[in-house]
């Protein structure tokens, strides 16, 4: 290694954990157990990094004798599309894994020694946890395990040595210097891609991702990842069934057009709580000419006002920062008193490309390589034709469930491995290649390359509602912005991440519009207006990708249904 | 604007905003040991900053720096 220092940081561990959120904690924890060193390396801060801090405090919760069903329902909701090792392990392991995370003191909510778990979906349950103080207590937990942790580093590409992973390359934020991480087993817990597109979970950019997918790891079901959810003005976020009372801009409730087995009471809001198909009746409605859509607060009956802000009655210490009362947070926040006007309501684009494929282990398809949390959600295949952010509360249990598999996989894998150095030659390309933007002079702001890659994914009309000709649009829109970003400035090293995140957002959207290109189909949320149909026949296949060599590929594989419990609906 | 105060009288410089902002927009200045908002264009006005703050010193306005395009 010693050569190596004349690069800059170099250090050495048995395991490394690129993302310090649940997923890459608990894998670090994990990974612990098999008496290694670990290092976990984020480009925030460990204990507010990832998106639990910011998310909804909410935890879907199966327990061991509704499994069966749960599995069952998911390839359901999936289209047959799931890997049904990982849908299998996902609803048997769940229960156990929460255990596990509750026993290492993370603040659940319990009654005595039990988890509380309140009706959230018709098919599943939900516990809660807080979570401002989630992460932070995580943290605890890693450092008496002596987890080594590093703040404000962004790591830019995987090592690599006779096609095994042997660490990774990347800069400080602050300090600039080059880091050079040498580890036997790598994990990377970097989250999904979402494009700075909503403002929490804005810390999804993709590079975790990107750098996967260079090191040669095979992606998969890329064209399932861009989902929204509905909101208020400036994501004033609530979980409650706000969307029964949804009107257009002629007053209308117009869910029950859509959806009359809602209304007329036969499915419970909760059974219907499916983002997709509420956002497709949001957009018929103002494709219609019958926009904008509104709330009125001051039309609903009292039973209705008290549906709209039941989560209000969870416990303080569970609800969400800055959730409060909704109504307040409207007037303050918005400016609109909701005692006096209907308040806007719309579509917000949450995206959520992670679509590196593992095994129930959450190997990679590269050697020393590990994926686990939203980096490897689409890739695991457990939700199948859909994102997981389709449905609440699945994102932390994802996280919790693979960040432990993939902690004890790759800990056990470091403890009975040589370590393989870095070879100096390919650090220093590395390492020039990803410095290579500072100090240039250029003519535009890499926000402004961001923004053209969000005029490819945002609009429904690409990521919705697709068709062939829009998506040669989008992909078009996506080359343009790669066009940019060679005319981007770079100052310092701030600078330098945001762009090496347009890149990576740029890389995440193009994958997934060739993907959502090349399905010619419509199945669980990928839509295709010229290929309405689902097609069994032809389509029960994954999309696989993979670069070698410098070339990208896009083939299909056949799901292997013949090996599956369920073998088509 | 979205970030747009920062009390530098009440900041205690514990560095919460540092860590807690998932867009890299603070600094802690060496020579005060404060926070200073560093690079303001790029907030996402997600309110961390100002949430998790516990001397409340920051205030975040709704509009984003820089818009993003509408769904539809």
């Amino acid at each position: 290694m010693k050569s190596i220092d004349r690069l800059g940081n170099a250090i050495e561990t048995d395991v490394l954990v690129i993302g310090g959120g649940v997923s890459g904690l608990m894998a670090a924890i994990k990974a612990s157990g098999a008496k290694g060193s670990v290092l976990v390396i984020d480009k925030g801060g460990i204990g507010w990094a990832g998106q639990v801090p910011v998310s909804g405090g909410d935890c879907a919760l199966i327990r061991p004798d509704e499994a069966e069903d749960h599995f069952a329902w998911l390839v359901e909701m999936g289209d047959c599309l799931n890997n049904q090792e990982w849908t299998t392990a996902f609803a048997h392991d769940m229960y156990g894994c929460i255990e596990e995370a509750v026993g290492m003191g993370l603040p659940f909510w319990l009654e005595g020694k039990k988890l509380v778990a309140l009706p959230f979906h018709k098919k599943y349950a939900a516990t809660h946890f807080s979570p401002t103080r989630f992460m932070i207590r995580m943290k605890k937990v890693a450092t008496k395990k002596r987890i080594r942790t590093l703040d404000k580093i962004f790591l830019v590409d995987l090592l690599r040595k006779d096609g095994r992973v042997t660490g990774a390359i990347g800069f400080g934020l602050v300090d600039g210097k080059t880091y050079i991480i040498n580890a036997k087993a790598t994990v990377i817990a970097s989250g999904s891609c979402r494009y700075y597109a909503q403002r929490h979970f804005s810390v999804n950019t993709g590079e975790g991702v990107a750098m996967a997918f260079r090191a040669g790891a095979q992606l998969m079901n890329a064209e399932f990842s861009n989902t929204y959810t509905f909101g208020f003005k400036g994501d004033i976020r609530r979980r409650t069934p706000l969307y029964l009372f949804f009107e257009n801009v002629l007053g209308e409730r117009f869910l029950e057009r859509y959806y009359p087995e809602v209304t007329a009471g036969q499915q419970s809001a909760q059974e219907f709580l499916d983002f997709y198909r509420i956002a497709d009746a949001v957009t018929h409605e103002v494709e219609s000419g019958r926009g904008p859509i509104y709330i009125d607060f001051r039309r609903l009956a009292p039973e209705e006002q008290a549906l709209a802000l039941q989560s209000e009655t969870l416990p303080a210490r569970f609800q969400p920062v800055g959730r409060g009362n909704l109504l307040s947070a409207i007037r303050e926040r918005l400016g609109i008193d909701p005692d006096k006007e209907r308040v806007e309501v719309g579509l917000q684009f949450v995206g959520g490309q992670g679509p590196i494929r593992i095994d129930v282990d959450c190997r990679t398809t590269v050697d020393g390589l590990w994926a686990v949390g939203d980096a490897s959600s689409l890739g695991s295949g457990y939700t199948g034709a859909r994102s997981s952010g389709t449905f609440g509360g699945f994102g932390v249990a994802f996280g919790i469930v693979s960040g432990l598999k993939g902690g004890r996989s790759a800990g056990q894998h470091a403890s009975i491995s040589h370590a393989c150095e870095v070879e100096y030659e390919q650090a220093r390309q590395l390492a020039q290649s990803m410095l290579a933007p500072l100090g240039k002079e250029g003519s535009v702001n890499v926000n402004d390359v961001i923004y053209q890659i969000h005029e490819a994914m945002i609009p429904v009309k690409y990521s919705l509602h697709r068709e062939k000709g829009r998506l040669g649009q989008a992909l078009e829109i996506v080359e343009r912005a790669r066009e940019s970003l060679t005319r981007v400035g770079v100052k310092d090293h701030h600078e330098l991440a945001r762009y090496h995140q347009a890149e990576s957002m740029a890389l995440s959207a193009e994958l997934t519009l060739k993907s959502a290109w090349m399905r010619e189909e419509t199945r669980g949320t990928h839509r295709r207006e010229d290929f309405p149909e689902t097609d069994n026949k032809n389509w029960l296949k994954w999309i696989v990708i993979r670069e070698e060599e410098g070339k990208v590929t896009f083939s299909t594989e056949p799901v292997p249904v013949e090996r599956y419990k369920i073998k088509a609906i | 604007m979205a970030i747009d105060q920062l009390d530098q009288e009440a900041c205690t410089g514990c560095g919460t905003c540092f860590s807690a902002c998932p867009q890299d927009v603070f600094r802690m200045d060496a020579r005060t040991g404060k926070a200073v908002i560093t690079y303001p264009d790029d907030c996402v006005a997600c309110w961390s900053c100002e949430f998790f703050c516990p001397v409340k010193c920051i205030k975040v306005s709704e509009p984003r720096p820089r818009k993003v395009p509408t769904a539809y």
